[in-house]
């Protein structure tokens, strides 16, 4: 046992394609949940007649029910249906499950926003939907990036529940490893190292955009 | 390819509710004590902020905020020779649930107003007793809703066990499918199984919340 | 220092004692002798460093030179433990313990620290409760209590240990003005039975009434230490005349 460095020279290559895998994954998974989530969550926030209804159900149900069990659900269910890859469905489940928490934490952000804010902007002449995209989700997103910022760290790790549907992401390739030279403390050990990387830099970026943030509001304040 | 009533019942109660649900179950309540000894030692340290010890459990909450609980699982299971895949992903889930509960019990211990320490150190009132009898139930009160709200991470946290084989519900399913190949209808059940545990616990939380936002803010709302 | 002109025994002593945070002097080689039964009040404007002279006796606050003497013993860190037991202390912020009822705010000191037997203590909370006229609230948690009822609590839990000595950091400004009359009603009471006490306060006209010494502090230091007759009639120092000026309007 112990660390194996002749093992990690020969599979190089596979981390590395591994990781990509995972940041490619992560990127999408994270643009397209953001979006979704912000309109979501708007829906949530403004009680749309009927349609909130239905997106509530659909964040609460999905926050509270396990990833993994939705992406089989996604992936064997749809498949039957219609062709889709795997890749799509990948995600699709990981915006479908952390979209809906994104969703609330948007929902949060634009409750805690002072109704003046939106009385100003009514009073101004803009629409309600002007209102929301303007003033509203800029503030929201603002006041919730940490949150957000959270996510994505949150979605990174979720990333690694891809491998069980053919995706050949970063975990998968450190079982492959394993289950090839029984050196798990080397497999998955760099495995992890890649994580904790990721999530420092996202950590860092966190933290940088806190301090412009800070900065921009010191303005303000003066 | 439909599936009569019969399987149905099968499926739900046969399957999932009589022979996946106890296991699940005993899951979660094995991870969850697992996790709040490791919780409760280590917030009570970090709170203390006892240095050096302080720094290490900062470390390892980091490390389990950033690596996937997946590869997490898939580590244990390939270094542990011995244990059973039930106490492999008991062990497992206690040790990255585990930081969680003791991050929230560190904020609990530090959000407590310095008064109480003062007045508990010039009554001369010795440590335990001051950690036991008036500290820690005044963080279980503060820290209610966050630690049930990890709870509910901890149910959906289960289901990855089902990837090394453990009997519980998502394995439960994995097999069934191979005899009924209706993912919609299996993999749905689950979900609605796990959505009613954790959704139960949320409303317990929302409970919980609101009778400590009373007995933190008086009884001005009674 | 012993055979000073007065009889009474001296059982606290602060000499040249200083502290700081950082590069501020908040105590500035202050020495001060209190005797048995003193009613010592301190006074002047805030930031002066009274609360933090009240905290260093109780040893809340660690000095940076000088030494405290309790009873002819050097408080160290070591005894401090110990001393802690004779010196009772009330707060500005009650610092009631959230999650007990009064009952075991009382008790749980006796209990633990003292040794004492769970019902002799109750005994004695139920007698002190009834003395400051909230025997009714023994069962109720601080939250459920006003300002000078968890007041009047926090001065029968310092007293519960049985204290040769109390010491209040101003007592009543946290409380709305119809409150502060129970809460010094509470500390004459304690007056009226001999107990030695170092009180910060705000309240001059009762500092007038209780006082027994007056203590002026400024800018970390005892500017003024006078009788109390003596203290707003006799003394020519122009800061004070200010200050009481001021505060008596």
């Amino acid at each position: 046992m112990g660390f194996n460095w002749r093992i990690l020279a020969g599979t190089r290559d596979m981390y590395l394609d591994g990781l990509l895998v995972t940041i490619l994954y992560s990127i999408v998974a994270i643009i397209i949940a953001v979006l979704w989530g912000i309109l979501i969550g708007s829906i949530n926030f403004r009680r749309v007649k009927g349609l909130s209804l239905i997106t509530r159900a659909y964040t609460t149900f999905f926050r509270e029910t396990p990833l993994l069990v939705q992406i089989y659900f996604w992936f064997y269910g749809l498949s039957r249906i219609m062709p889709v890859s795997a890749s799509v469905i990948g995600v699709m489940a990981l915006v479908f499950n952390d979209g809906a928490f994104i969703a609330e934490i948007v929902r949060g952000g634009l409750q805690s926003i002072d109704r003046g804010q939106e009385e100003a902007a009514y009073s101004l002449g803009f629409s309600k939907s002007q209102t929301l995209f303007y003033f509203l989700i800029p503030q929201a997103v603002r006041k919730t990036q940490d949150s957000i910022m959270n996510m994505v760290s949150i979605i990174i790790k979720d990333t690694s529940l891809l491998m069980w549907i053919t995706i050949t992401e970063l975990t998968y390739v450190a079982h492959r490893v394993n289950s090839k030279f029984y050196q798990p403390i080397t497999a998955y050990l760099t495995a992890a190292a890649f994580y904790f990387t990721l999530f420092l830099i996202v950590q860092g970026i966190k933290k940088l955009m806190d301090r412009r943030a800070e900065k921009k509001n010191g303005l303000i304040a003066t | 390819m439909g599936l009569s009533l019969h399987d149905h019942f099968t499926i739900f109660f046969t399957i999932l509710i009589k022979s996946g649900l106890p296991l699940t179950l005993k899951l979660v309540l094995g991870s969850f004590l697992g996790a709040c000894a490791i919780g409760l030692a280590g917030g009570v340290i970090r709170g203390l902020k006892i240095p050096v010890l302080d720094q290490i459990l900062g470390l390892y909450a980091q490390l389990c905020r950033g690596i996937p609980d997946m590869l997490v699982l898939l580590f244990f299971y390939a270094v542990m020779v011995y244990g059973s895949t039930y106490s492999i992903s008991v062990l497992a889930i206690s040790v990255i649930q585990g930081a969680y509960m003791q991050e929230i019990i560190k904020g609990g211990i530090l959000s407590i107003d310095k008064g109480q320490w003062e007045a508990a150190r010039a009554m001369s009132l010795p440590v335990p007793v001051v950690l036991f009898r008036i500290v820690i139930p005044q963080v279980m009160l503060i820290a209610m809703p966050a630690l049930i709200g990890q709870v509910v991470l901890l149910i959906k946290g289960t289901s990855v066990a089902s990837t090394i084989g453990c009997l519980e519900l998502t394995k439960r399913g994995v097999i069934a499918m191979a005899r009924f190949s209706n993912a919609l209808v299996v993999y749905g059940y689950i979900l609605i199984i796990f959505f009613i545990l954790c959704h139960a616990l949320t409303m317990l939380g929302r409970r919980v919340e609101r009778k400590v936002t009373r007995k933190v803010m008086g009884d001005l709302y009674e | 220092m012993i055979f000073m002109n007065d009889d009474k025994a001296v059982i606290l002593s602060l000499q040249h004692v200083t502290k700081a945070f950082g590069k501020n002097t908040v105590l500035d080689d202050m020495s001060l002798d209190v005797r048995e039964h003193e009613i010592v009040v301190l006074c002047g404007p805030s930031g002066g460093g009274k609360s933090t002279l009240l905290r260093t006796i109780n040893g809340l606050e660690k000095i940076n030179d000088g030494k405290i003497i309790y009873r002819g013993e050097q408080v160290t860190n070591k005894n401090i433990k110990n001393i802690r037991k004779h010196i009772g202390i009330v707060f500005q912020s009650f610092n009631l313990f959230d999650n007990l009822t009064v009952r075991d705010n009382l008790i749980i000191a006796p209990v633990k620290v003292l040794k004492k037997s769970k019902e002799e203590a109750i005994r004695q909370a139920q007698e002190f409760m009834d003395t400051f006229g909230i025997s009714d609230k023994m069962d109720a948690y601080p939250h459920q209590l006003s300002g000078g009822q968890k007041q009047r609590v926090a001065i029968v839990r310092a007293m519960m240990m049985e204290p040769d000595i109390m010491l209040f950091d101003e007592p009543t400004s946290a409380l709305d003005p119809e409150m502060i009359k129970e809460v010094l009603d509470a500390i004459r009471r304690l007056a009226q039975i001999g107990m030695t006490m170092i009180i910060v306060t705000h309240e001059i006209a009762f500092a007038k009434e209780v006082a027994s010494r007056m203590l002026f502090l400024e800018s970390a230091s005892i500017r003024v230490d006078a009788p109390t007759e003596e203290f707003f009639t006799g003394v020519q120092d122009e800061r004070l005349q200010k200050f009481l000026s001021v505060i008596l309007k």
